[in-house]
């Protein structure tokens, strides 16, 4: 294999890794249309077997199907017709959806790389934790699709150098997978004897 | 990295959700519309006169009579079937044993092709990376990408190690593996927030967008 198709591959791997495949979604769907399938198999084999099980079955089919158009349908329906209208919004949705998954891709020479979210926002805790000098604790860290935020507790009565910590995450921040340097928030209240 | 047809996927749910939106608004716009529901009970009688046809062409099976249509639903219902088990089957395949396959045996004389299996890779990176600051843990898995072998590697840093500095030694380890083999396999590292780190609860690092559960928050 060519370097070009190495990286052609890579490229396709790494842009999948990003997103959804919604096999989920589509396994689910499709379990839930094999068993409707199934059941009215089933009825069919049965009812021509003449089996007394389903005897009444078309004939309560047949009510039901006429009560849709009733003069005054029963709420059950309406409730129904709202309920099937929702969940085909909902597959439509994601269906259509990127499906954006909560990682990112790393910059390497070599590999198609990708972290989850929450590795780059223990990451950047841990850094901004060191920096101003606090405990792991009083560090809490959101990393978003676009952005990553910070927000420091200090440590009452001590100092705490917010240019520092922000400079350190900056640094960090292309290496990360990150579009721009992580914004830094020192809470107004201290915590005491930490 | 494996070989689910992503658009297919997507499709089939779009068709279904289609589908199912149809025939809720059609149902809403009954309930609440008379003039929408005056085309009903026609179009019911039609298919029930259908259907009744359909049962006086009656064909005999197994010494009885009965209707073609309750015998061609069961059939048409089995096809559905085994075409939705296909494609439940048809996801999340192409992971493959061999990291390279079909080479020429480089010994002199020898016939035959040299194929390298995964443990290999797997055992090669799991050494360089033993011990490593940064990294607990490495799996190595092959899949066929449009054809070809490729990589995957699933990396579970030490929590609050920097990813960044994982992934400069792993691209060292990949160097010594690419001198080894030879060639350049394709590589996917996934740097994985790792089941301990997922699970554990508080609230100190964590990416955004509520998940289901308190996971990729970390104490």
């Amino acid at each position: 294999m060519s370097l070009e198709q190495a990286e052609a591959v890579q490229r396709r791997v790494l842009r999948r890794e990003l997103h959804s495949s919604r096999a989920g979604a589509a396994i689910t769907v499709a379990v839930i249309l094999i068993l409707l399938l199934a059941a009215l198999g089933a009825l069919c084999v049965l009812l021509a077997l003449r089996s007394p099980l389903v005897s009444g079955v078309p004939d309560g089919l047949r009510a039901a199907l006429a009560q849709l158009a009733g003069s005054a349908p029963p709420a059950s329906v309406l409730a129904g017709g709202v309920l099937a209208a929702i969940l085909g919004i909902l597959l439509v949705l994601i269906g259509a959806t990127p499906g954006r998954r909560r990682r990112r891709a790393l910059p390497s020479e070599r590999a198609a790389v990708v972290a989850d979210d929450a590795v780059i926002a223990n990451a950047l805790a841990a850094e901004a934790a060191s920096v101003a000098g606090v405990e792991r604790g009083q560090v809490r860290v959101i990393v978003d699709r676009r952005r990553a935020s910070a927000r420091i507790v200090p440590t009452s009565g001590s100092d705490l150098d917010t240019d520092a910590v922000r400079e350190a995450l900056g640094r960090n921040a292309p290496a990360y997978g990150l579009a721009r340097p992580a914004r830094v928030v020192v809470a107004d209240e201290g915590r005491v004897g930490s | 990295m494996n070989s689910t047809n992503r658009a297919l996927n997507r499709a089939f749910l779009i068709v279904v959700g289609a589908v199912l939106l149809a025939a809720g608004l059609g149902v809403i716009a009954m309930a609440l519309l008379p003039a929408a529901a005056a085309w009903w009970p026609a179009a019911l009688a039609g298919v029930q006169g259908a259907t009744d046809r359909a049962q006086s062409e009656d064909v005999e099976i197994l010494g009885a009579q009965t209707s073609w249509l309750l015998l061609a639903v069961p059939v048409a219902a089995a096809i559905l079937i085994a075409v939705l088990i296909a494609f439940i089957a048809r996801q999340g395949r192409g992971r493959t044993d061999e990291v390279v396959s079909g080479l020429p045996v480089p010994a002199e004389g020898t016939r035959g092709t040299l194929a390298v299996d995964v443990q290999l890779a797997r055992g090669f990176l799991q050494e360089a990376l033993r011990g490593m600051p940064t990294v607990t843990d490495v799996d190595v898995a092959a899949y066929r990408v449009r054809g070809q072998p490729a990589l995957r590697l699933t990396v579970t840093p030490r929590r609050g190690a920097d990813p960044a500095r994982a992934v400069s030694q792993l691209e060292r380890a990949l160097a010594e593996w690419d001198r080894l083999l030879g060639r350049r396999v394709p590589v996917l590292v996934h740097v994985n927030a790792g089941i301990r780190t997922a699970l554990s609860g508080a609230a100190r690092a964590e990416s955004a967008r509520p998940l289901p559960a308190s996971a990729s928050r970390v104490p």
